[in-house]
């Protein structure tokens, strides 16, 4: 059941590269919170910023939970100063998220940029799962590669400066072809990079499952902002990212871009 | 214990708390938040004849003190809105009120018709407002006060229900408008829709709503809804549903003060889904420390 909760921060820092990390004592969310679900957090105490911001959850270690960001707006700014022990409004969890009860033996993560946040959870949960794990991680550069927590991941970067130059796909490729058939995509990044992730699943014939990141003014279904359009039999349904997503069986998406 | 409540229409509300339109879904979403038995009244997303799929994206963009919105009325339409979401509406005793759109004067009254039919609904909400959506003759209906009382009177002619009449504040003179709505039989009016308005991306240059245009709420509208009000107040003896930038219990208070017998809060539900019952908690509390007995002691009561 999602709630709304002050809570305490234990910590906000800087982890590598432009990414921070803020880990939060939030009991109730973090008991019921499976990967790939995400809270919305109300930053300041008056209208600026308006909206509350969206954000996955980076790790779920009940009581905590933990939030990765880059500052990069207003609201992110503003995020970066709350400093230990004081308390942070949250909501959450919302969404539904990664299904990982198939028989799958294998998963491969695929993470953009700031898209890796909802991985690592996910990373945990398989890992409890006993499944073998493949993580490739992409970026434009270095900086903005946060591999912490991911053991042996596979590195792209649009300018060479860690890893391969390139992009994900091209890990993804040749990795798919050396894959046994039971094996699952989660992945989760900027728009591009999921389409190009969904046609090389597809043509690999591996099930993939994304997160969609949309502009949000609830967060929890009632103001329609953040739909994407989704096959609906013969027809096509915009469906809404905060509720029945951020998670979507890649084939579903009927892609804008 | 104060008394909270309020009639608007044939409705007896328990207190003056509503759900704005389009910013509660159908109240399922909420449910887990909020105690839907507690408010005054829901007033469900808007539904027209047919489906609408809504406009592209981006629909929303956040801006000083609100946000601007584009959604563009998406909704499964009348059959699927009658047969799918009003079973929900039987499990609470709160009164669920539905909000219509159409594109012509004459599908208003369709929508009454087929709303009258089904016991779970207690009101109707004409939005003859949205700033986000095309009509027949370019125009929003709004403006004229002529359109304005056609709509009003073949809702009326449909329904035995409860009408209530969402106006816009982008008018000449809403007191014209206002007046319009009563003298064709509106129970109610609603006050107020949202301010169309722009912005944009000053790197791509491009508007940062994908429709160009889109609906100004938040705290930004406030004063206006205000105004509005108690311009209307004065205009028309009907009852007033101020709405506009309602974040907490003293911007509630103010459209009460202005003239309005009740209030409903909108983007302020984004923001914290437990606006609304914080507000009547507020109400109660702030009734006990000025020994107000009744609410409709404050409707107009501003001091000049």
């Amino acid at each position: 059941m999602k709630k709304i909760l002050n809570a305490k921060i234990i910590s906000n820092k800087k982890v590598s590269g432009e990414y921070r990390k803020i880990v939060l004592n939030a009991p109730s969310i973090a008991k019921t919170a499976v990967p790939g679900q995400f809270v919305t957090l109300k930053l300041g105490s008056g209208n600026v910023p308006f909206l509350r911001r969206p954000m996955s959850i980076h790790k779920i270690k009940p009581p905590v939970i933990e939030l990765l960001y880059k500052v990069r707006g207003v609201g992110t700014e503003l995020l970066a100063k709350y400093n230990e022990k004081d308390t942070l409004e949250i909501l959450g969890p919302l969404g539904n998220g990664f299904k990982t009860d198939g028989s799958f033996s294998t998963a491969i993560l695929v993470g953009g940029g700031y898209g890796i946040a909802p991985l690592l959870a996910l990373h945990d949960r398989l890992k409890k799962l006993d499944k073998k794990i493949i993580t490739i991680i992409g970026a434009k550069s270095k900086t903005l590669v946060n591999k912490e927590g991911f053991t042996g991941a596979l590195i792209a970067t649009e300018d060479g400066s860690d890893g391969i130059k390139g992009l994900v796909t091209k890990i993804l490729s040749s990795t798919c072809c050396n894959l046994s058939t039971d094996s699952v995509i989660f992945a989760c990044g900027p728009d591009k990079m999921l389409k190009a992730v969904s046609e090389a699943g597809r043509l690999h014939n591996i099930p993939c499952q994304i997160s969609m990141e949309n502009l949000m003014a609830c967060g929890v279904g009632v103001c329609l902002s953040c739909v994407c359009a989704v096959k609906q039999g013969l027809k096509t349904e915009n469906k809404r990212v905060c509720v029945d997503g951020p998670v979507f069986d890649a084939e579903e998406i009927i892609w804008q871009i | 214990m104060a008394d909270l409540r309020v009639k608007i229409g044939a409705l007896t509300l328990q207190n003056p708390v509503l759900t704005a339109s389009g910013t509660f879904g159908t109240g399922e979403e909420l449910a887990d938040f909020i105690d839907l038995n507690k408010l005054g009244a829901v007033v469900v997303k808007g539904v027209t004849l047919l489906p609408r799929e809504g406009n592209p994206m981006p629909r929303i963009a956040e801006c000083a003190g609100g946000m601007l919105n584009a959604i563009g009325l998406q909704n499964p339409g009348i059959d699927r809105f009658i047969s799918e979401k009003t079973p929900f509406f039987e499990k609470f005793k709160v009164p669920f009120l539905v909000n219509i759109s159409g594109y012509q004067p004459a599908e208003y009254g369709e929508l009454a018709k087929r709303l009258e039919a089904v016991p779970s609904v207690a009101g109707i909400e004409v939005n003859v407002s949205c700033p986000n959506v095309r009509y027949s003759k370019g125009a929003v209906f709004a403006k004229d006060p002529r359109a304005v009382g056609l709509i009003t009177r073949l809702v009326k002619k449909n329904t035995k229900k409860t009408v209530i009449i969402k106006l816009s504040p982008e008018v000449s003179d809403i007191k014209i408008i206002a007046k319009a709505a009563e003298d064709n039989g509106a129970d109610a009016l609603s006050l107020i829709n949202t301010i169309s308005g722009m912005a944009i991306d000053i790197n791509t240059r491009r508007p940062k709503i994908k429709n160009i245009m889109g609906g100004l709420s938040g705290p930004a509208i406030k004063p206006v809804g205000i105004r509005c009000v108690w311009q209307v107040y004065n205009t028309v003896k009907i009852p007033l549903i101020g709405m506009g930038g309602i974040m907490n219990v003293s911007d509630a208070i103010e459209y009460l003060l202005a003239g309005a017998t009740a209030v409903a809060v909108g983007t302020g539900n984004f923001i914290n889904p437990a606006a609304t019952l914080e507000i009547i908690d507020g109400l109660n509390r702030y009734m006990k420390s000025n020994k107000i007995k009744n609410i409709k002691e404050l409707t107009g009561k501003i001091i000049l």
